[in-house]
């Protein structure tokens, strides 16, 4: 029965009604018992609409030119909302029908024309969206609609506690989980809030909430991003549990959420927090159509790479080995495929992702600049699920499914490229005779043993390999596991143990030419305890402490000739140990109920253990092997070095008003292991190294104030940062140095000083069917890298901008949903060239021509602008359907534009001849398939 | 089907990134004062050369002249060297002797007055050379079609004195070479024999080797160098097509001018652009006295110097693998030479027949010869 069949509007209604009760059975009880109370007496009719959809998320039909002006009467204080509506139609001749989840039809029975008028629905910016819609896909909506909205209101009052036990008290405390009803999955950063006092909290990573209040009755508003609010009264008598269900806004999946929490922005005492899910980063146009969760990070303010093909970015101008990146806990140390192409996290398997810039909570410590918190996916453990996909690069698959129904599921995830076979089909015989491959693979296990015992197993790996027939051989792979205890020991107590363990190698070889052919590898080993709590202490602190110990193994490997034939000498380098432990407490303190405080103290120690050869150099002299004064030789597990430091965090929150507040913080932090690389980019051949007797722990500073706003229901969100940052003891490369082969590292390395600042502007639409966020970045980074005691400098002793110093950035994403199954995504990035330095003379020793460089990045290499485009094309919607396929459709630099990665020279016939190279130089257009088990919705 | 397609467009693009010339338009470093001098304990006379930096699109000797040049050494000594080419100043012959232990410097003026200064530079004690040695290696190049073949230099010094020592070695070779073809006639309009065929068949060519070795002994067991490799002379020239030579100087310098040496090695041997290193300025050893923010570039160098020449007689049953001239034995192209390209040379082949010839084949100082036998060629 299609839509212009009908030739009776009533009709039509009817099998909406028909269809929509159909699909949600369960709910209709509810729906029809909708009580509304007094307060709307004597509205207007259009502002009894207006607030009666507001409160209760409920629609009314109807045709506003066939209505009298009128007010609402409502006689008595328990009549259901269909009731009231119907006493006070029938006298003007008109019906009032509701279909159950929410849906109010309004008509007066005559015979209407056969189609819809233009201005037959109340036309109102989301209503008419949806009435389109429904034409649309009336054909669907036949076989079975499931993409139905619907409200809940929870009308009568739920007791907590019981009079007994709340005898003697003033207050008392409400706590509970918040779950999704589709699936019994946890929601983390749910708010609740009690409407008549305004005291709110969000929930934790499960769902998790604690409130307390004077005795008495309530109204409890729950809300979460992509879920209907529902509310309760309740009466708290003592305290007690409130486990509640909140349902998800059918829209939700392919709604770009940004963040999940629709309050965090303005009313979060933290600053420089990004939070990104996987459905964020699956619209955005990829190279390749390879999602990626580190190019879509690049479009947030603040954050940004050298070049396209480097594997680390920059946070607020801090070089790429500042951020941690860990997932499930498990630190990853090379987050690349393919040196930097695409990123090492199948975005199938991943849940979302938080970048912490500025305000790091205290339980992180250990690197400087950012820590880029990843969480797997939890397995469903409602039922069986896969999903998968095919790029032109990989193929990847996800199945899930619950190990004990509702209680434990699973989640493991393989990806891997095809690219071998490919090419192998290409005619150029370099590209012929190469080979690059890469794969990477999770597991995620999740236990539920009881209401306060959850159990998380977790595993990732992934690995690279790339024969290139020019001559060099390079592996690499992370391996990784950790095992979580979630525990709780009581409403307001609660504590996650976890054993974390992760593992980083790679084996280079080069084999040019025959008499410089060489190998080396590397293997650094991170095993890490930690041990977090969380106390609600009451409704002003909430209480952060815990520990963690990681013991470091580095591996870093020999310098091998690759062969008899290699004239390589062998060099040989000396494992390192080191244990880096810390103790911390952090209380978020609601000064008063605009004024809240987070502060923070963490401890560090870091010991440098043998063996080890340690050399001693003159005094005052610069730290050449030419001036080793003395060596002693360190037992296996002596201590040869302690550090301790304290890591402060602070931070403070002010509302101005109740969508406007203004944010300060203040962060030291310490950092005992740095990346050895004196490339302009990160190589994956670059080691990492701990910090030792000689090499101190750098230590970095960072002020930042902020401003917040929201608009329009919260619904736009801007904010604008500003920062200052110094980082202390900052490794920086000596000029010429080379890691590979220099066997006393600390003989290449000047420790000096980088300073940062810059300002943030950000505007963000958080949902609706047009969404996105535009961004400017004004900022610097500025480098000095001169140690006085030893009088050694690079770049004569002055400043200079880091690789990374791009002052302007403008990034602009916008996503549009046409309908349900057609939506666009696009972004525009903006930068300034990096800094580089150029070759700018050629002059003649003993006959030698020699080239003479510029100062240290003195030049810029020009800007940087791309736009992309994707467009992404669902499979039809029926509700029954054993898988559900979408394409999508992407174009990686729409304009072709060669944006220059880097500027170099050759000499050809005695002449040198400057060439600009661009990584993806032309437009890139790719298509990819995705699919999943189950129909659209699941 | 279509998604193999589809595969199979977008990989290439994966490793084809898009090269294009470039022209960054820096102008800001040009006409720099360059000094290159070396001052040494062996016998004079000694040379400073003064040039100024040229574009990097047109690299070019500029010479500096008209400056008042001395060398000046720490007893106040002063000696005034004399331009004897534009750019190249030369002291006088036993007016100075470069005594081991003692310091030097250099004293610049240009012709607008402006002072330039070189750091103190002491002559090392020299080490002397142990033993140099030639192998027969064949190397790789990826970017030749042949493997390369020829004679590779090693060198053993004898153990320096003091802990440590900083080792520089030049190389300046000579060999001896035929032209491709002799000079048997010319054409004028009219084919006549050319009188003495041979004297422009046989030369000696000279010339420095465009590479810098420099050793640092601070981390070695000894202060010696090791059968340390020094050049590669490849059959793909005529090096080795007759006899060779190379004059092999040995000098020790200070840590300081081994560093100027060892960074410039370490900017020219870098050519991986992808994770390119950090390029950066060398600094050398002379300063503007009023404007020390002025940058000159070069090195004033004193060393001790031991020298060694060295021979090689052309490799037995190797191949060659220079590009021998085109001989046109079609004489019809003599009727399209201008007269303005007179004479047209021609060559007798060894099978009797006569063939058009370009003069660079037959006359081998166009290949930067001399027709002259060196005093101490054998």
């Amino acid at each position: 029965m299609k839509l212009h069949n009908l030739n009776r509007i009533d009709g039509l209604i009817l099998t909406l009604v028909c269809i929509f009760s159909a699909i949600s059975v369960s709910f209709a009880q509810q729906k029809g018992d909708l009580i509304v109370g007094r307060q709307y007496h004597d509205l207007k009719w259009e502002n009894f609409v207006r607030q009666i959809e507001n409160d209760f998320h409920i629609k009314f039909f109807y045709q506003p030119d066939s209505l009298p002006d009128f007010r609402i009467k409502i006689l008595q204080s328990s009549l259901t909302l269909q009731e009231v509506l119907r006493q006070n139609f029938k006298p003007l001749g008109f019906q009032v029908e509701n279909d159950g989840s929410g849906n109010y039809f309004i008509f007066n029975g005559q015979p209407m024309q056969t189609s819809f008028a233009d201005d037959f629905f109340v036309v109102r910016d989301t209503l008419k969206v949806e009435t389109v819609q429904l034409q649309n896909q009336q054909d669907e909506k036949q076989e079975g609609q499931y993409l139905n909205t619907f409200s809940d209101y929870i009308t009568k009052t739920v007791i907590i506690g019981s009079k007994r036990q709340g005898f003697n008290l003033v207050k008392a405390t409400v706590s509970g989980y918040v779950t999704g009803s589709e699936n019994g999955k946890p929601i983390g950063q749910a708010m609740v809030k009690v409407e008549e006092t305004g005291n709110h909290a969000a929930t934790d990573d499960q769902g998790f909430y604690s409130l307390s209040e004077k005795k008495g009755k309530y109204t409890l508003v729950v809300n979460s991003m992509g879920r209907f609010e529902k509310k309760y009264r309740i009466e708290l008598l003592s305290d007690g549990k409130l486990d509640i269900n909140l349902d998800a806004q059918a829209f939700m999946l392919e709604e770009a959420v940004i963040t999940s929490n629709r309050h965090h922005n303005v009313k979060s005492t933290q600053m420089g927090v990004e939070k990104l899910n996987a459905m964020i980063i699956n619209e955005i146009p990829a190279v390749m159509g390879e999602k990626d969760l580190i190019k879509v990070a690049l479009l947030l303010p603040g954050i940004q790479t050298v070049g396209e093909v480097s594997s680390g970015f920059n946070v607020r101008g801090s070089p790429a080995d500042q951020n941690l990146f860990s997932i499930n806990q498990v630190p990853i140390y090379n987050v690349s495929h393919l040196f930097g192409f695409f990123s090492a996290f199948n975005t199938d398997a991943i849940n979302d992702f938080d970048v912490y810039k500025s305000s790091i909570p205290a339980m992180y410590g250990g690197r400087l600049s950012s820590i880029f918190d990843i969480s797997a996916r939890q397995g469903n453990a409602g039922k069986f699920s896969a999903r998968g996909g095919i790029s032109p690069v990989t193929a990847r698959m996800v199945a899930e499914g619950p190990i004990i129904r509702n209680k434990s599921s699973y989640l493991v995830g393989f990806r891997s490229t095809y690219s071998d076979w490919v090419l192998k089909n290409i005619k150029d015989p370099d590209i012929h005779n190469s080979q690059a491959n890469f794969a990477d693979a999770v597991a995620n296990f999740s236990f539920t043993l009881d209401k306060n015992n959850q159990l998380k197993v977790f595993t990732y790996g992934s690995r690279d390999y790339a024969n290139l027939a020019i001559g060099t051989e390079n592996r690499y792979s992370n391996a990784g596991a950790s095992l979580i205890w979630q525990h709780r020991f009581s409403s307001k107590h609660s504590a996650a143990f976890s054993l974390a363990s992760s593992n980083y190698f790679f084996e280079e070889i080069n084999k040019e030419q025959v008499s410089t052919a060489y190998k080396q590898s590397f293997n650094l080993n991170h095993s890490e305890f930690r041990s977090d709590f969380n106390l609600a202490l009451n409704e002003k602190h909430t209480i952060k402490y815990g520990l963690n110990a990681v013991l470091y193994h580095l591996k870093q490997g020999d310098f091998l000739p690759y062969n008899d034939e290699s004239l390589v000498m062998r060099k040989s380098f000396e494992s390192e140990q080191g244990l880096e432990s810390g103790l911390y407490a952090a209380d978020d303190f609601m000064v008063t109920r605009n004024f809240e405080i987070s502060a923070g103290i963490r401890w560090n120690m870091f010991g440098y253990f043998g063996p080890k050869t340690v050399f001693s150099y003159q005094e005052g002299l610069p730290v050449i092997s030419e001036n080793i004064s003395d060596t002693t030789i360190y037992k296996n597990n002596s201590l040869i070095k302690n550090y301790t430091n304290v890591d402060l965090r602070l931070s403070a929150k002010y509302m101005i008003t109740e969508d406007m507040s203004a944010k300060i913080s203040y962060n030291r932090l310490h950092q005992h292991l740095f990346l050895l690389s004196n490339t302009i980019t990160i190589s994956p051949t670059d080691k990492w190294k701990l910090c030792d007797s000689h090499l101190k722990p750098m230590a970095g500073d960072q002020f930042s104030v902020g401003w917040y706003k929201n608009f329009l229901g919260n619904s736009l969100e801007a904010s604008v940062e500003a920062y200052y940052k110094k980082v202390t003891n900052q490794v920086d490369y000596k000029d010429g140095a080379n890691f590979r082969i220099n066997e006393i590292p600390e003989t290449g390395i000047i420790q000096g000083e980088l300073s940062a600042w810059g300002i943030e502007f950000m505007l963000k639409k958080k949902i609706g069917n047009f969404n996105g966020w535009i961004n400017y970045t004004w900022s610097r980074a500025i480098i000095l890298a001169k140690n006085e005691a030893t009088g050694e400098s690079n770049n004569f002793g002055k400043r200079y901008p880091a690789n990374h110093d791009k002052p302007h950035a403008l990034n602009l994403v916008l996503n549009y949903k046409l309908t349900k199954r057609l939506s666009f995504s696009g972004n525009m990035v903006y930068n300034s060239g990096r800094p580089v330095t150029y070759p700018t003379a050629i002059y003649y020793q003993n006959g030698i021509e020699v080239t003479q460089f510029s100062a240290r990045n003195e030049y810029r290499l020009p800007g940087y602008f791309r736009v992309d485009l994707s467009v992404n094309v669902e499979g039809n919607l029926k509700k029954k359907k054993f898988a559900h396929g979408s394409w999508t459709f992407s174009v990686y630099n729409l304009l072709g534009r060669n944006n220059v990665y880097s500027v170099y020279f050759r000499n050809e016939n005695g002449n040198i001849t400057g060439y600009k190279l661009a990584i993806f130089g032309s437009m890139i257009p790719s298509v990819t398939y995705n699919f999943k088990l189950g129909n659209y919705a699941d | 089907m279509r998604t193999k397609i589809f595969l199979f467009l977008m990989i290439p693009l994966l490793f084809a990134g898009c090269e294009e010339k470039f022209d960054p338009g820096v102008a800001d470093y040009q006409n720099l004062l360059v000094v290159d001098g070396l001052l040494h304990n062996g016998t004079g006379p000694y040379t400073v050369k003064l040039s100024y930096s040229s574009p990097v699109d047109n690299p070019l000797f500029i010479p500096a002249g008209f400056f008042h040049v001395k060398i000046v050494d720490d007893l106040g000594v002063s000696t005034a060297l004399t331009e004897s080419e534009p750019g190249i100043y030369t002291t006088a012959d036993s007016r100075l002797q470069g005594e081991t232990g003692r310091k030097y410097k250099l004293y610049l003026t240009s012709p607008n007055g402006n002072k330039y200064e070189s750091d103190w530079e002491e002559i090392h004690q020299e080490v002397g050379i142990d033993s140099v040695y030639a192998q027969y290696e064949y190397h790789s190049d990826p970017d030749l079609n042949h493997t390369p073949e020829g004679y590779q230099f090693y060198i053993s010094s004898e153990t320096a004195p003091d802990d440590s020592a900083c080792f520089y070695w030049n190389m300046v070779e000579t060999w001896e070479f035929f032209s491709d073809y002799t000079l048997d006639f010319t054409y004028s309009g009219y084919i006549e024999p050319f009188p003495n065929p041979d004297t422009v068949y046989h030369c000696w060519a000279t010339e420095v080797v465009p590479q810098i070795f420099v050793l640092n002994t601070s981390n070695l067991s000894q202060p010696k160098a090791t059968n340390f490799p020094l050049h590669f002379v490849s059959t793909d020239t005529k090096r080795l097509t007759v006899k060779y030579s190379v004059l092999i100087q040995q000098m020790v310098i200070s840590p300081a001018a081994w560093k100027y040496r060892d960074q410039i090695n370490s900017l020219i041997s870098d050519d991986n652009f992808l994770f390119a290193s950090q390029p950066f300025q060398v600094k050398g050893n002379i300063q503007c006295v009023e404007n020390p923010e002025e940058q000159v570039l070069g090195y004033f160098t004193a060393a001790g110097i031991s020298t060694r020449r060295v021979f090689l007689d052309r490799p037995p049953g190797v191949s060659f693998y220079y590009v021998k001239c085109y001989a046109d034995t079609d004489l019809r192209g003599l009727g399209f030479i201008p007269h303005t390209a007179w004479p047209a040379y021609l060559t007798l082949l060894d099978n009797g027949r006569m063939a058009i010839i370009s003069e660079i084949c037959v006359d081998c100082t166009q290949n930067g010869g001399v027709l002259n036998k060196p005093d101490f060629w054998p």
